[in-house]
C-alpha cells in the first residue's frame, strides 16, 4: 500500500511549526501534522488521508519532555507511550495510565505512538482518552496568536473530531495529582486490539467511606465520556461492603452493578444525544454492556489500589 | 528417520535471506522500486478489481489510467480476448450436468463478486501503477447480490450464471447406502442440529505474488517464458499456463522459490496472476505483482462455506446406526480445481469418521454465490465433516445420557478391524482409535478438572468447559490419473543421484513451502542409503530441476513423495550392486562413475490417521469471552520420519483450528460488501490467543499402505482442535440450556445467547 | 505541483546511506528496494503484522508505518545485520552438521553452532521456532527488543509483547520457547 504523493516538511522549531501552520491555514493548504505517525500513516496508506503536505515535527526536543511538578505531571506532546511506559512517575503516581498503555495496540506502535497525536487524532476507540478524562487532564494548545488550555473534556468532540484548529499544534497534557485508587480496564477487539469499551474508574476513599467516584468509557461513543456516578449508589456502602459486590459470577452483585452502571451510561449518552457506536465488530448494546462491565471491573481494581499501601499492588 | 533433527531450511530464513518471490529480480535487472530505478528493469502490476459484488460492466475507460506518469500498459478482458487466453480452469471431478461457468481471467460483460480483476495496469513503479489504477474508470450497473449457500441455493435467489439446471446450484450428489429411513425408524434417539462451517481466509502471513519474463520469444524459437510463482503446485501451474496461455509446457518454466504459508490457498493458480504474466509477454518486460493484504481477502481463495443439516440416529445402547440430511457448500462465484473435491471426496465421505455407521443418507448440493471462489484451505472438508459429525456425537451423548467418551467408545471401528471399508466408501488402512482416546483421556485428567471448575467460578466467575473430539485424517492423495500432466497410476517422481564425490541430490515432485521437507526427505534418503544426512542435498519446487509431482497439498508429501524418494533409493541401492564388490553406496558410486535413479510413487493409496482432542476452556459470562486453558492433542500418523516438525504442524493447524473456532470469519453486508478485510478486522490468533502449552502427544499405528509406514498429517489440528473447543464451550454452557452455537464463538454471540436464556 | 521527493540520509546497519525519494516511501520499501534489504517484510499493510519490524534508534518499531524520511537523520537496524557473517548460507544443506540436534529445553546441543548467530535466532533454530519463515524477521527483531527491556520474561511476557507480530504457522509456542531459552543465554543463566 502506497499513501498518495505529499510534499514532506520537518520543523526545527516549535515556533516555525506554527509559523508553517500559519501560513497554511491562511492560504488554505491541506497540511496534517505528523508526529509518531501511527494513527495518520495508516489513513494515508489507505488514502482515508491525502494531505497536501506533512509537516513532521518528531525533531521538536522540546514537546518530549515529562515534568513533575508537585503531583502534577506535564507531559510533552511527542512523549511516546513507550517513554511513559518507562516513566516511574507514571508509574508509580498515576497506575490507571499504565494500566491502558500495556494493553495499548503492542510495543511497536507504543515506541512510535505520541499523547499528543493520540489526542489530536480524536478516535473514538483510543484507551488514552478515557484514562486522562477520568483523572481530569488539561491540554495545551499552542498557535501563532498564544497558547491555550482546555480540559480534556472540551476538548474532545466527536469521531476524529476535535476542539484544535488548523493552525494550533497540542503541545502538552497535564494530569493534576490523583488518588491511587485508579484503574483501567478494556474488552479488546481480538484483530485492532482497540477498545470495543474501555473504562477508566478514579475512586477517591477517606477512611473507610467512598467520598467520590469518577468513570471514564471508550469505544462506545463517539467520544470518550465522563460520568460522576451518583452518590446513592456508591457512597452509602463502606469499601469491603462494595467489594463484596463488585466481584464477578452470577451469585455475586456483579451483574446487578453491571446494569446499574449500563443505566447511567445510557443515560449519560442519552443527555448528551450520543447513539452508541455500532458496526460489524459489536453491537450497540454489547458495547454498553461491555463499557459498564469494565467499569464495574476498573472500580474493584482501583479500590484494592485504594486500599493497598502506597506501592503495592494486587 | 525418527530424528529431532533442526532444520537446514532455517538459517537463510532466521538471517533475512530467504528468497520469497518479492525479493527476487529477473536476472541482470533491478526492481523499479522507486522512481529513480534505471529504465529496462522490472515493470509492477497494480489489479483494478470490482467494487461491488454483482453488476453489469456498462463501460470500462482506460484511457486517463494509459496517459498517467509511469504507466506502461492497461489490460483489460478485450486484450486477453484478442489473444485468446483464458478461461481460468474450472471445477473438476463434478457430476455429469454440473454449472461450471467459464471463469474469465479478467472480468467481461459482468463482475459476480466484490474484488474481481476487471483490468491491469502495468507502470514503472508500484506505487505509480497504483496511483493509475484510480484512473481507470468502471461503469458498473449494479444487480441484487447473494453470498450466503443457503440464500443462493433458494428460489428466487439473484442468479449469477445462465446455463444452470437449478438457479445457482452447481450440482447435487446423493451418498447413499444402506437403509437410513429405517434406522431412523427403529432408532431410540435422533439428533439434528443445523451447523455452519463458516467461510475463513487462509492468511498466508505472505500474501500471494508472481513475477514473470521471458527470456526470447517463447512463442517461436526456443525461448521461454520464466514465472516465479509462490505455490505448492509448480508442475501443475505449468499445465494450467500452457492450456491458458496456449503455450507448449517446455516453453514455460516454473519456480516456487521461498513461499511465506499457503495453507492450500497457493494451490490453486488465480486470474490476477495469468494477467500479469500475459502482461509480461506482451510487453516483452518483467512484470511484478504483489498482493495488498486487503487484496488477499477479496481475491485469495476461502476456505469452508458449508451449511450442514444433519440427523444422527442412536439406539438405545448408544451405537450410531445413521446419518441423514443436507449439505449445503459455498463454492464462490466461480469454481477452482479442488473445490468440488473438498466436498464430494472429503467432507461427504468423512462424515461418518471413525465410527462403524453402516447407513447414511446425505444430499451434497453445491452451490455458487457472488463471493471470492472457495479453495482448499488447511483441511479442505475434512475439518467440517469431523465438525459436523463430533457436534452430533456430543448431542448424541446428551441425549442418550452417556459420557460423550464412552459413546465413542462404543462405535469407534476396532483396531482389528482394520482394513475397513466405511460405509460411504472409502479404505481406511488401520488405526487404535481407542488407544488414542485413552491416552487423551488420561493426559486431560476430566476428574481433576472437575475440581478445577467449581476453584474457576468461586475465584472469576468464569465457567470451565471440557470437550472432547475424535476424528480421521485422510492423506496423501495422488490425483487420478492424467491430471496436471501426470502419467496414468504412476503417481510422483523423484530422482536420486549420488555423484562420484559422494555428494546425493534427492530431487521430488512434491513442493513444500514451510513444513521442513528439505530436512525430512534429506533425512529419510540419507536413511534409506545409509550415508551422512550431511550428504544429501534436497531439490523441488522448480520445473526443470525436480521431476513430475502433484505438488504439496492434502497432507500428502511424506506419502506421495517420501515413497517415491523410497523406490529411487531402492533403484540406486540396486544399481550399486554393480560394482565388482558389496560397497556403501558412495563408494559404489565412486566406482561407477556416479549413480542416479528416477522412480514414481505408484499412486499408493490414501492413508488414514487420526486422533482425539481434548479442549478445556473459561468463559465469562459477564462478558462472553472464552479463554481457552487448554488443548490435549493424541495424534496418531503412522511412523514419525521427524517428530519436531509432526509438532510444528500440529501447533500451527491447531492455531488455525481454534482461531475458526473463537474468531475467524469471511462475512459479508446484504450487498455482498465484505466486513472484514483487513487484518484489523479479520481476527487471527495471537501468542496471547493461544492456551499456555499445546499438549502434543503422538502414538504410532503404522500404514500398511505404503512401504514407509508413514500417513499424512499437516491438517489434524484444524480437524481434532474446532469440535473439541466447539463441545467445551457447549459444556460450559449447560447452565444455561443452551446446547448448540455456531462458529465462530465471538464474545457477542456467547453474551447474547446468554443473556435469551436468562 | 510541490516537490514531493526527499533526501533521505539515514545510517542502516551501522552504513550510511543516502538516496533522493518520493516522501510517500516507507521505510520498508526503502530498505527493500532501494538498499536491496530484503529480509525485512510486508506482511499487512496495517500495522498488525511485525514482519516489517526493524530497530530504529534502537527500538522495535513497525517499518511498514514509519516514513523513510523520518527516519532521515537516524540509526536504523535489521535483521541482516544480526549475523553478518552468514551472507554465504543463502546456499542451503551446508550447515546442518553446525545446528546441532534439538535442544527445546530438555538436551543441549549436539554439537557447536554457528558463533555469528544472534541467540535469538539460534533459540528459534533449536526450538523450531519457524516454518515458512516470513514472519521471523519480524519476531527475532521484537524478541531481541523484549529482551533488552526485560531480560527474564515470564511465558506471560513473552506473548504480550507479541501482540503485534503474527505468525500463522507456528501456533507460536515454539517461538515463546524460543524467547525464554534466548533469554536464559543471554543472561548467563
Amino acid at each position: 500500500m502506497f499513501p498518495a504523493d505529499f510534499a514532506y516538511a520537518r520543523a526545527g522549531s516549535l515556533a516555525g511549526a506554527l509559523a508553517q501552520l500559519d501560513a497554511a491555514a491562511t492560504a488554505g493548504d491541506n497540511v496534517k501534522v505528523l508526529a509518531g505517525g501511527q494513527s495518520l500513516l495508516p489513513m494515508m496508506k489507505l488514502r482515508l488521508a491525502t494531505p497536501a503536505t506533512l509537516l513532521d515535527i518528531g525533531d521538536l526536543a522540546e514537546l518530549k519532555d515529562i515534568a513533575a511538578d508537585g503531583g502534577q505531571l506535564r507531559i510533552g506532546a511527542l512523549a511516546t507511550y513507550r517513554d511513559l511506559q518507562r516513566d516511574p512517575r507514571i508509574t508509580a503516581g498515576f497506575p490507571a495510565i499504565a494500566d491502558a498503555l500495556t494493553v495499548l495496540a503492542d510495543p511497536q506502535v507504543r515506541a512510535r505512538g505520541t499523547v499528543g497525536g493520540a489526542l489530536a487524532h480524536g478516535d473514538p476507540a483510543a484507551d488514552l482518552p478515557p484514562v486522562l478524562l477520568a483523572l481530569n487532564a488539561r491540554v495545551t494548545i499552542a498557535s501563532r496568536a498564544g497558547t491555550r488550555t482546555v480540559a480534556l473534556e472540551d476538548f474532545l468532540r466527536g469521531v476524529f473530531s476535535t476542539d484544535l484548529a488548523d493552525d494550533e499544534l497540542v503541545t502538552a497534557v497535564t494530569v493534576p495529582a490523583a488518588p491511587a485508587g485508579q484503574a483501567y480496564e478494556k474488552f479488546a477487539h481480538p484483530a485492532s486490539h482497540l477498545p470495543l469499551a474501555g473504562a477508566c474508574t478514579v475512586i477517591e476513599v477517606q477512611g473507610k467511606a467512598i467520598t467520590g467516584t469518577r468513570v471514564a468509557v471508550t469505544g462506545i461513543a463517539p467520544r470518550a465520556f465522563r460520568i460522576d456516578l451518583p452518590q446513592r449508589d456508591l457512597a452509602s456502602r463502606s469499601v469491603s461492603a462494595l467489594r463484596a459486590e463488585l466481584a464477578d459470577g452470577d451469585s455475586a452483585g456483579g451483574p446487578e452493578l453491571d446494569a446499574m452502571l449500563a443505566g447511567a451510561l445510557e443515560a449519560a449518552m442519552a443527555a448528551a444525544g450520543a447513539e452508541p457506536l455500532a458496526d460489524q465488530h459489536a453491537s450497540g448494546p454489547f458495547r454498553v454492556h461491555l463499557a459498564a462491565v469494565m467499569a464495574r471491573r476498573a472500580l474493584a481494581r482501583a479500590l484494592s489500589r485504594a486500599d493497598a499501601p502506597a506501592g503495592a499492588d494486587e | 528417520m525418527g530424528t529431532a533433527m533442526v532444520r537446514r531450511e532455517d538459517p537463510a530464513l532466521l538471517t533475512g535471506r530467504g528468497q520469497y518471490v518479492d525479493d527476487v529480480d529477473p536476472p541482470g535487472t533491478q526492481s523499479g522500486g522507486t522512481e529513480g530505478s534505471p529504465p529496462g528493469g522490472t515493470l509492477h502490476a497494480f489489479v483494478v478489481r470490482s467494487p461491488v459484488a454483482h453488476a453489469r460492466i456498462a463501460s470500462v475507460d482506460v484511457r486517463g489510467a494509459r496517459a498517467a506518469d509511469g504507466v506502461v500498459a492497461v489490460l483489460t478482458a478485450a486484450d486477453l480476448d484478442a489473444a485468446g487466453v483464458g478461461p481460468m480452469p474450472g471445477g473438476e471431478g463434478m457430476p455429469a450436468g454440473a454449472l461450471n461457468p467459464p471463469f474469465p481471467v479478467l472480468a467481461a460483460g459482468t463482475v459476480m463478486w466484490a474484488g474481481q480483476p476487471v483490468a491491469l495496469v502495468v507502470a514503472r513503479t508500484p506505487a505509480l501503477a497504483a496511483d493509475a489504477a484510480e484512473l481507470v474508470d468502471v461503469t458498473y450497473d449494479e444487480l441484487p447480490a447473494v453470498t450466503s449457500p443457503l440464500a443462493a441455493a433458494a428460489p428466487g435467489a439473484p442468479v449469477l450464471h445462465d446455463g444452470g439446471p437449478e438457479g445457482n446450484v452447481s450440482f447435487r450428489a446423493r451418498l447413499a447406502a444402506g437403509d437410513a429411513d429405517a434406522a431412523f425408524a427403529r432408532a431410540a434417539h435422533r439428533v439434528r442440529q443445523r451447523m455452519t462451517s463458516q467461510r475463513i481466509a487462509p492468511v498466508t502471513l505472505e500474501p500471494r505474488g508472481v513475477l514473470a519474463w521471458v527470456r526470447g520469444d517463447p512463442r517461436a524459437g526456443d525461448g521461454r517464458l520464466e514465472v516465479r510463482l509462490p505455490t505448492q503446485r509448480p508442475h501443475g501451474s505449468r499445465r494450467w499456463l500452457s492450456a491458458m496461455l496456449g503455450l507448449p509446457p517446455e516453453r514455460i518454466h516454473v519456480v516456487a522459490g521461498d513461499v511465506g504459508g499457503a495453507f492450500g490457498a497457493k494451490g490453486p493458480i488465480y486470474p490476477d496472476q495469468v494477467a500479469v504474466i500475459f502482461a509480461a509477454l506482451t510487453v516483452g518486460r518483467p512484470v511484478k505483482w504483489i498482493e495488498e493484504r486487503g487484496e488477499s481477502f477479496l481475491a485469495t481463495t476461502h476456505g469452508r462455506d458449508q451449511v450442514a443439516d444433519l440427523e444422527m440416529a442412536v439406539a438405545a445402547d448408544g451405537r450410531i446406526t445413521a446419518l441423514r440430511g443436507v449439505v449445503h457448500a459455498g463454492f464462490g462465484a466461480y469454481l477452482t480445481p479442488n473445490a468440488p473435491g473438498s466436498l464430494l471426496g472429503r467432507l461427504g465421505p468423512m462424515l461418518p469418521q471413525g465410527y462403524r455407521i453402516s447407513a447414511i443418507d446425505v444430499e451434497l448440493v453445491g452451490v455458487l454465490s457472488n463471493t471470492p471462489p472457495i479453495g482448499p484451505y488447511r483441511g479442505a472438508g475434512r475439518p467440517e465433516g469431523a465438525y459436523f459429525c463430533e457436534r452430533l456425537v456430543d448431542l448424541a451423548a446428551t441425549a442418550t445420557g452417556l459420557d460423550p467418551a464412552e459413546l465413542r467408545r462404543r462405535n469407534f471401528i476396532g483396531a482389528g478391524e482394520f482394513p475397513y471399508t466405511t460405509c460411504t466408501g472409502l479404505v481406511y488402512d488401520s488405526g487404535d482409535y481407542q488407544a488414542g482416546l485413552q491416552e487423551m483421556l488420561t493426559r486431560l485428567d476430566r476428574t481433576a478438572l472437575e475440581t478445577e471448575r467449581a476453584r474457576l467460578a468461586a475465584a472469576t466467575g468464569e465457567l470451565l468447559g471440557v470437550g472432547i473430539a475424535s476424528f480421521v485424517e485422510p492423506g496423501g492423495i495422488t490425483p487420478g490419473a492424467g491430471h496436471a500432466g501426470g502419467a496414468p497410476d504412476a503417481g510422483d517422481q523423484a530422482t536420486v543421484t549420488v555423484s562420484p564425490s559422494g555428494a546425493v541430490t534427492v530431487a521430488v515432485g512434491t513442493s513444500g513451502h514451510g513444513q521442513g521437507h528439505e530436512t525430512a526427505f534429506a533425512q529419510l534418503a540419507a536413511d534409506l542409503l545409509g550415508v551422512p544426512c550431511e550428504d544429501v542435498t534436497v531439490v523441488f519446487g522448480d520445473t526443470d530441476t525436480a521431476p513430475f509431482g502433484y505438488g504439496t497439498f492434502g497432507s500428502r508429501s511424506a506419502v506421495a513423495g517420501g515413497t517415491a524418494i523410497y523406490r529411487a533409493c531402492q533403484a540406486v541401492l540396486e544399481a550399486a550392486k554393480r560394482a565388482d564388490a558389496p560397497l556403501p553406496v558412495a563408494q559404489a558410486a565412486a566406482r561407477l562413475g556416479g549413480l542416479s535413479a528416477t522412480a514414481a510413487s505408484g499412486a499408493p493409496p490414501e492413508t488414514y490417521a487420526s486422533g482425539s482432542y481434548g479442549c478445556v476452556v473459561a468463559v465469562d459470562p459477564a462478558t462472553g469471552a472464552v479463554r481457552v486453558l487448554r488443548v490435549v492433542a493424541v495424534d496418531d500418523c503412522g511412523v514419525v520420519i521427524n517428530p519436531l516438525l509432526v509438532e510444528g504442524q500440529v501447533h500451527g493447524a491447531i492455531a488455525q483450528g481454534l482461531g475458526q473456532a473463537l474468531c475467524e470469519e469471511v462475512a459479508y453486508d446484504a450487498a455482498g460488501q465484505p466486513l472484514a478485510a483487513s487484518l484489523m478486522d479479520y481476527a487471527v490468533p495471537f501468542a496471547e490467543s493461544m492456551p499456555p502449552l499445546l499438549e502434543s502427544y503422538l502414538v504410532c499405528t503404522p500404514s500398511p499402505a505404503n512401504p514407509l509406514g508413514v500417513k499424512g498429517m499437516g491438517e489434524s489440528g484444524t480437524i481434532g482442535v474446532t469440535p473439541a473447543l466447539v463441545n467445551a464451550v457447549m459444556d460450559a454452557l449447560r447452565p444455561y440450556g443452551i446446547t448448540h452455537l455456531d462458529m465462530p464463538l465471538t464474545a457477542e454471540k456467547v453474551w447474547t445467547a446468554i443473556q435469551a436464556a436468562r | 505541483m510541490p516537490d514531493v521527493d526527499v533526501d533521505v540520509d539515514v545510517t542502516v546497519n551501522g552504513v550510511p546511506r543516502r538516496a533522493r525519494v518520493p516522501a510517500r516511501t516507507l521505510l520498508v520499501h526503502f530498505l527493500r528496494d532501494n538498499l536491496r534489504l530484503t529480509g525485512t517484510h510486508v506482511g499487512c499493510d496495517t500495522t498488525q503484522c511485525g514482519a516489517c519490524t526493524v530497530a530504529l534508534d534502537g527500538v522495535a518499531v513497525k517499518s511498514c508505518t514509519v516514513l523513510a524520511a523520518q527516519a532521515s537523520g537516524h540509526e536504523v537496524t535489521t535483521i541482516e545485520s544480526l549475523a553478518p557473517d552468514l551472507a554465504e548460507i543463502t546456499a542451503r544443506g551446508g550447515t546442518l552438521a553446525a545446528a546441532g540436534s534439538r535442544a527445546a529445553g530438555r538436551e543441549p546441543p549436539a554439537s557447536p553452532e554457528p558463533v555469528s548467530l544472534h541467540p535469538v535466532q539460534r533459540a528459534f533454530w533449536r526450538h523450531h521456532g519457524l516454518q515458512c519463515g516470513y514472519c521471523t524477521p519480524g519476531m527475532v527483531m521484537m524478541i531481541r527488543q523484549l529482551l533488552a527491556d526485560n531480560p527474564d520474561p515470564t511465558d506471560a511476557e513473552v506473548r504480550h509483547a507479541l501482540a503485534g507480530n503474527i505468525c500463522r504457522c507456528t501456533g507460536y509456542q515454539n517461538i515463546v520457547a524460543a524467547a525464554l531459552d534466548a533469554a536464559a543465554e543471554l543472561r548467563g543463566a
